[in-house]
C-alpha cells in the first residue's frame, strides 16, 4: 500500500510536484505517464526516499516513509534507475548478488545464492552469469539490473511456492524500464515485472508507451507540470481527452476482437501546422 | 520445483561459490607467503650480506625458537638496522596499497589516488614548513619529540582533506567529481606554498625537504615503527570491513543508497581512515608516489573487482612491492641510497602506461 497525500516538491522555486495525492494497493502495477519534465522521475524519487519531500505525507505499508531507516527500506524497496553506470568490471552474477547486500552482513548464504540464480534464470541472462557487465549490450545490461532489483526483493520461499506471499509488502520502482529495449525484450521485461505483482509486489513504473501501459498496467497516473491530470484504472484513464490534455496529442482507440484491451494510435493532420497555428495566435 | 530438485539446485550453487571463496582465501595466503619470503630475503641483503638461512636462524633465536650461537655483528645489523626498515616497508606499502584501493572505490575511478584529494600535498606542506620555519618548540616537548613531525603532517593531511571535502559540497552533499576538482585546486595551492618555502630554505633544510619530496625508509627505527604501527592499525583493520559498501558504491551513490548504504557516512569514514593512514606514512617516510595508484590496478587484474578481496590483497601487494623497491633503493648505489620515490616511479610509470595501453585495446 502506497499512500501519498498532498505532496509538494520544489527546487530553486520551481514547483516540480504540487498537491499530488493518490493511494495505490499492493499486487498491482501502476504506470506513471506524462510529457518530459512533468515530474515523473521526481515523484518516483520522492516515493523511494531519494528526495525528501517538503510538504505532505507519504506512507508505505501504513508507515510514514520518513520513519524508515535506509537499511530497513532496502529490504522492502528496490529501484531500477533510468541510467546505470558501473565503475569497475564486475561480473554479471556478482552484480546481481549486490541486490542481496541488504540481507547479509559479510557472506551470502545458500538462500541468497539460490535467489540470485533464480533471478538470472527469470530474466534470461543465466548464460551471461560469468561475463563482465561492460561487455554486454544495452538490453542485456538492463536485464542484469532488473535481475539485481528482483534479487533485492524476492524471498527464498517464493522461488518454490507460487502461492507464497511475503509478510512484508515489497515495493519495486522502475524508471523507464523499457527505454532502449527491442520489442521482444520490452514484452519480456514487463511480463517478468507483471509476474512480480502476482507475488504481491507493489510495482510503480514510469512508461512512455501508451500501448504498453494499456497492456500491462493495472492503474495509470497521468502527470502534467507536477499535477495529477487523472488517476485510476488503466482503461478508464487512458481515454482520448485525458491523453490530449497530458500530451497535447489527439489519439484514437481501436478495439480488436482478440484483445481484451484497446490499442491507441495518435493522429494529427500535421503536428507542425498545429505548432504554426499556435504561434500565429 | 520439488524438494529434491531444490536440494540439488542449492547444492550445485554451494559447491560453485564455495570454490570461489576458497580461491580468494588461497590468493591471500599465497600473497602472505610471498611477502614473508621476500621480506626475509630483503632483510639479508645489503652492505653486509646475511644468508637467508642465517636470517631465519637469528630471528628464530631472538624469538626463542632455537638456541645456539649466532654471529653477533650480523645479529645486530639485522635486528637494529634491517628489520625495522623492512617492517616499515611492509607497513607503509600495505597502507598505501589499501588506501589507494579504497580511494579508487570512493571516487569510482581506477585512476584516483590519495594524493588526488590533497592528502599527500597537505602532509608534505606541513612537514616542509616545520623544517623551514624550524618550529622546534614541538620537538622540545618531551612527549611529542618523536611524534611532532608525524602529528604535524597528519594535521596537514586532515586540514587539506577537510578543506577539499567542504569545497566539494553541493546542497549539503559531497559530490565526488567536485571533490576531484577541489583536490586539484588544493594540491596546486599546497604545491605553490611548498615551493615558496623551498625557495626560502637553506642548504641543510633543502636536503631534508628533498627527503619529503621523494620519500625514504631510511629513517626507520623501532621507535618510528611503533608510531607507524599505532597510526596504521585502525585503517588497516577498519578499511577492509567497508569492502561490501564500496562494491555497492560502484553502482553509483544513488543506487548504493537504494541498497541501504549510508553514502555520507561511508565517504566520511573512508576519508578519515585514508587521511590517518596516508598522513602517518608521509610523516614517517615522505611522499612515496605510484604505490597507491598502481597496486590496486595490478591487484584487480589478479583477483577481480570485488573490494572485499581487493582491499586486503592490495595491502599485501603494496607491502611486497615497497619491500622490493626499498631493497633496490638501498642496494643499487650502495653505500649511498636512492630515494624510494624514484624507484617506485621508475618501476610504476611503465607498468601504469602498460595498463593504460592494455585497457585501450
Amino acid at each position: 500500500m502506497i499512500e501519498v497525500q498532498n505532496i509538494n516538491y520544489s527546487i530553486n522555486k520551481r514547483q516540480l510536484l504540487s498537491q499530488v495525492s493518490f493511494n495505490f494497493s499492493s499486487g498491482k502495477l501502476l504506470a506513471i505517464m506524462g510529457a518530459n519534465g512533468a515530474g515523473k522521475s521526481t515523484l518516483l524519487k520522492v516515493l523511494s526516499k531519494e528526495l525528501p519531500y517538503q510538504e505532505g505525507k507519504v506512507r508505505l505499508a501504513y508507515r510514514n516513509l520518513n520513519t524508515y531507516r535506509s537499511d530497513e527500506l532496502a529490504q522492502i524497496r528496490a529501484v531500477l534507475a533510468q541510467q546505470n553506470t558501473l565503475a569497475f568490471e564486475f561480473k554479471v552474477d556478482d552484480l546481481v548478488m549486490m541486490g542481496r547486500y541488504p540481507h547479509f552482513t559479510s557472506r551470502p548464504n545458500a538462500q541468497d545464492r539460490a535467489i540470485v540464480e533464480y533471478c538470472l534464470n527469470q530474466t534470461g541472462i543465466a548464460h551471461l552469469a560469468n561475463r563482465t557487465v561492460h561487455t554486454l549490450s544495452g538490453g542485456e545490461q538492463q536485464r542484469v539490473y532488473l535481475a539485481k532489483v528482483m534479487a533485492q526483493l524476492l524471498d527464498y520461499e517464493s522461488l518454490f511456492d507460487k502461492n507464497y506471499r511475503s509478510e512484508q509488502p515489497k515495493y519495486l520502482f522502475l524508471d523507464e524500464p523499457v527505454t532502449g529495449l527491442d520489442l521482444f525484450h520490452q514484452q519480456q521485461l514487463l511480463t517478468t515485472v507483471k509476474e512480480l505483482t502476482h507475488k504481491g509486489f507493489c510495482v510503480v513504473a514510469i512508461l512512455h508507451d501508451l500501448n504498453l501501459a494499456m497492456q500491462f498496467a493495472d492503474s495509470v497516473l497521468l502527470l502534467k507540470k507536477g499535477k495529477i491530470v487523472d488517476y485510476g484504472v488503466t482503461q478508464k484513464v487512458l481515454q482520448p481527452d485525458a491523453i490530449h490534455e497530458t500530451f497535447g496529442i489527439q489519439v484514437k482507440l481501436f478495439q480488436d476482437s482478440q484483445l481484451d484491451y484497446p490499442f491507441i494510435i495518435p493522429f494529427q493532420e500535421n503536428i507542425y501546422h498545429k505548432t504554426a497555428r499556435i504561434c500565429q495566435v | 520445483m520439488n524438494n529434491s530438485a531444490e536440494v540439488r539446485f542449492v547444492d550445485t550453487l554451494l559447491t560453485r561459490k564455495t570454490s570461489s571463496f576458497t580461491k580468494n582465501g588461497l590468493i591471500l595466503l599465497g600473497l602472505t607467503l610471498v611477502l614473508i619470503t621476500v621480506s626475509l630475503w630483503a632483510a639479508g641483503l645489503g652492505a653486509v650480506a646475511i644468508s637467508f638461512r642465517d636470517v631465519c636462524y637469528i630471528l628464530g633465536q631472538k624469538l626463542g625458537l632455537v638456541s645456539g650461537a649466532v654471529d653477533d655483528q650480523a645479529s645486530v645489523i639485522l635486528t637494529v638496522i634491517r628489520l625495522p626498515r623492512v617492517l616499515m616497508g611492509i607497513l607503509i606499502g600495505a597502507i598505501l596499497g589499501m588506501t589507494g584501493a579504497s580511494i579508487q572505490g570512493l571516487f569510482r575511478n581506477p585512476l584516483a589516488d590519495p594524493g588526488l584529494i590533497g592528502i599527500s600535498s597537505g602532509a608534505s606542506l606541513f612537514a616542509v614548513s616545520m623544517i623551514v620555519l624550524e618550529l622546534h618548540w614541538l620537538s622540545e616537548w618531551q612527549m611529542l619529540g618523536l611524534f611532532g613531525m608525524s602529528i604535524m603532517s597528519f594535521i596537514g593531511a586532515c586540514l587539506t582533506a577537510f578543506g577539499v571535502y567542504q569545497l566539494s559540497k553541493v546542497d549539503g552533499k559531497a559530490s565526488v567529481s567536485n571533490m576531484l576538482l577541489a583536490g586539484i585546486a588544493i594540491n596546486a595551492l599546497c604545491g605553490a606554498i611548498t615551493g615558496l618555502l623551498t625557495y626560502l630554505a637553506n642548504d641543510a633544510q633543502l636536503r631534508s625537504i628533498q627527503f619529503w619530496g621523494l620519500g625514504s625508509l631510511g629513517g626507520a627505527t623501532w621507535e618510528t615503527l611503533q608510531v607507524g604501527a599505532i597510526g596504521c592499525f585502525l585503517p588497516l583493520v577498519a578499511i577492509p570491513r567497508l569492502g561490501k559498501s564500496l562494491n555497492a558504491f560502484a553502482l553509483g551513490e544513488g543506487q548504493a543508497q537504494h541498497l541501504g548504504i549510508n553514502a555520507k557516512r561511508l565517504k566520511i569514514q573512508l576519508i578519515l581512515l585514508t587521511t590517518l593512514g596516508v598522513g602517518i606514512s608521509v610523516a614517517l617516510c615522505g611522499t612515496i608516489g605510484f604505490v597507491g595508484l598502481v597496486i590496486p590496478h595490478i591487484t584487480r587484474m589478479l583477483v577481480g573487482p570485488d573490494h572485499r578481496i581487493v582491499l586486503p590483497a592490495s595491502a599485501l601487494m603494496g607491502a611486497i612491492l615497497l619491500t622490493l623497491a626499498d631493497l633496490i633503493s638501498r642496494t643499487i648505489v650502495a653505500p649511498a641510497e636512492l630515494p624510494i620515490g624514484i624507484v617506485t616511479a621508475i618501476v610504476g610509470t611503465p607498468s601504469f602506461i602498460a595498463i593504460l595501453i592494455k585497457n585501450r585495446r
